[in-house]
């Protein structure tokens, strides 16, 4: 890509505005461009100045609820790193692995699209790997997502079936490589007893779209995750495995 | 660094108590930024409180701003630090200052609840240029108005009408293109030259 494409895009990507299907791209760019990283540095110095701008006083309370909602996270982590969970991150990681080069096979003949929606997939594999550390692996079941047409996007969703009394379920749902003019989309969970919604998929970050529900208790016969396009045409699917 | 002779009616005033920077011992150098951020990753809670020390003001503001509530920019400030805490191992001083990324961080969530949530700021913002009264008069204890004025002074006014529009209201170049009917080209050019007159702006108040 040349550079004078990418400095076009380059206010937005600074503002944090930019379409991000456009922003693996540029990310690319800038690891390998030191002039459009240096143009880069200084648009974001020119956001840093618009955020002072709205520079204000916090409540006095604040500061104490950021340091414990920061040691809270930092907790859970370091008792994660105690727990027998290592096989569960790496169970996770093989999973972001195979899938990958299944999408890396179509890259050749997809080209970028597929690269990015690879990469996209690799990434929330990542993330869950991050969530699967918090878990015991009671009750968490996997989808991967795979196209059921010829397009080169995919995704993947984790269930979290509690066993615990007055503990939430929940269900996540990250996905890459989807046209962005074909939707909303939306997630459901199905199964024999019909289905349950999971929600709106909403572009996250580098080309992503996701989407989460908290649930009182999911339904027990749910056998596959389905992404259904703005038509309510199901455009990805995977069935539900336990981890 | 003079700034940017922009509003030639207006001379350079000295911009002061921006809480980011003086408020608390001066700009921190590279090295303490480094440390910081590795006192950050292990969790160490003096690091959690410097950052915000620094830096808490510029985000719960920006969460205001965006968000349109009270409520909803101490949870985002709230998210912001510890979205700083799980990424700190990401930061690469060599791409950017540590404020910038931090503010990045704030930004972007604080667009994406707007996306999630479909809704606009609850105080409209139709220009940039009413920060400098709004949230004064709102919170009655913003830093330095003096600054956020001076600083406005250098943009034009379609500058400031595209800043407000993209960074405080996150719409993308295409929608303010269609929304305000100006080209697409006109508005990116727009957005950069405004940055970089805040950039230069911003720049000259830090050397004070």
């Amino acid at each position: 890509m040349e550079c004078s494409h990418v400095r076009e895009l380059l206010p937005e990507y600074a503002l944090g505005t930019l379409r991000a299907g456009d922003v693996p791209w540029v990310r690319e760019h800038l690891t390998a461009c030191a002039g459009c990283r240096k143009e880069t540095a200084e648009l974001m110095e020119g956001v840093e100045a618009a955020a002072a701008l709205a520079t204000a006083e916090p409540p006095p309370e604040l500061e104490d609820r950021v340091v414990s909602a920061v040691a809270r996270a930092a907790g859970r982590r370091a008792r994660r790193r105690r727990a027998p969970v290592a096989g569960l991150l790496a169970a996770a990681l093989l999973l972001a692995l195979g899938w990958g080069a299944a999408m890396a096979g179509r890259a050749e003949r997809l080209g970028d699209e597929a690269e990015t929606a690879r990469r996209v997939a690799a990434e929330a594999a990542r993330e869950f790997g991050l969530f699967l550390e918090d878990l015991s692996g009671e009750g968490v079941r996997e989808a991967g997502l795979r196209s059921t047409t010829s397009s080169v996007a995919g995704g993947r969703a984790i269930v979290f079936d509690s066993d615990v009394p007055g503990a939430s379920d929940w269900a996540l749902v990250i996905v890459g490589g989807l046209p962005e003019d074909e939707g909303p989309y939306r997630a459901k969970l199905r199964g024999e007893g019909g289905s349950v919604r999971i929600g709106r998929l909403w572009p996250s970050a580098e080309g992503r779209l996701a989407a989460y529900a908290l649930f009182g208790a999911i339904p027990g016969d749910q056998e596959d995750v389905v992404v259904l396009d703005g038509d309510g045409a199901v455009v990805l699917k995977g069935p539900l495995e336990p981890r | 660094m003079a700034p940017i002779p922009d509003n030639p009616g207006r001379p350079p005033r000295r911009i002061t108590g921006m809480r980011s920077t003086d408020a608390h011992e001066g700009p921190l150098t590279p090295d303490a930024e480094r440390d910081l951020v590795r006192r950050l990753i292990s969790g160490d809670e003096e690091a959690v409180r410097i950052l915000y020390g620094r830096f808490g003001g510029a985000v719960y503001g920006l969460g205001l701003r965006l968000l349109g509530s009270p409520e909803a920019a101490q949870e985002l400030t709230q998210d912001t630090f510890v979205a700083a805490w799980r990424k700190a191992a990401q930061y690469d001083p060599a791409r950017g200052r540590l404020s910038t990324w931090l503010m990045v961080i704030a930004h972007n969530l604080g667009v994406d609840r707007l996306r999630r949530e479909s809704r606009r700021p609850l105080a409209f913002v139709e220009d940039v240029e009413r920060l400098a009264g709004e949230v004064v008069e709102a919170e009655g204890r913003i830093v330095d108005r003096l600054a956020a004025e001076e600083m406005l002074a250098v943009l034009s006014s379609a500058e400031r009408r595209l800043m407000g529009l993209a960074y405080y209201r996150g719409w993308t170049a295409r929608e303010i293109s269609l929304h305000d009917s100006i080209p697409l080209g006109t508005v990116k050019t727009r957005l950069r030259s405004a940055l970089i007159k805040l950039r230069r702006a911003h720049g000259w108040k830090r050397e004070l």
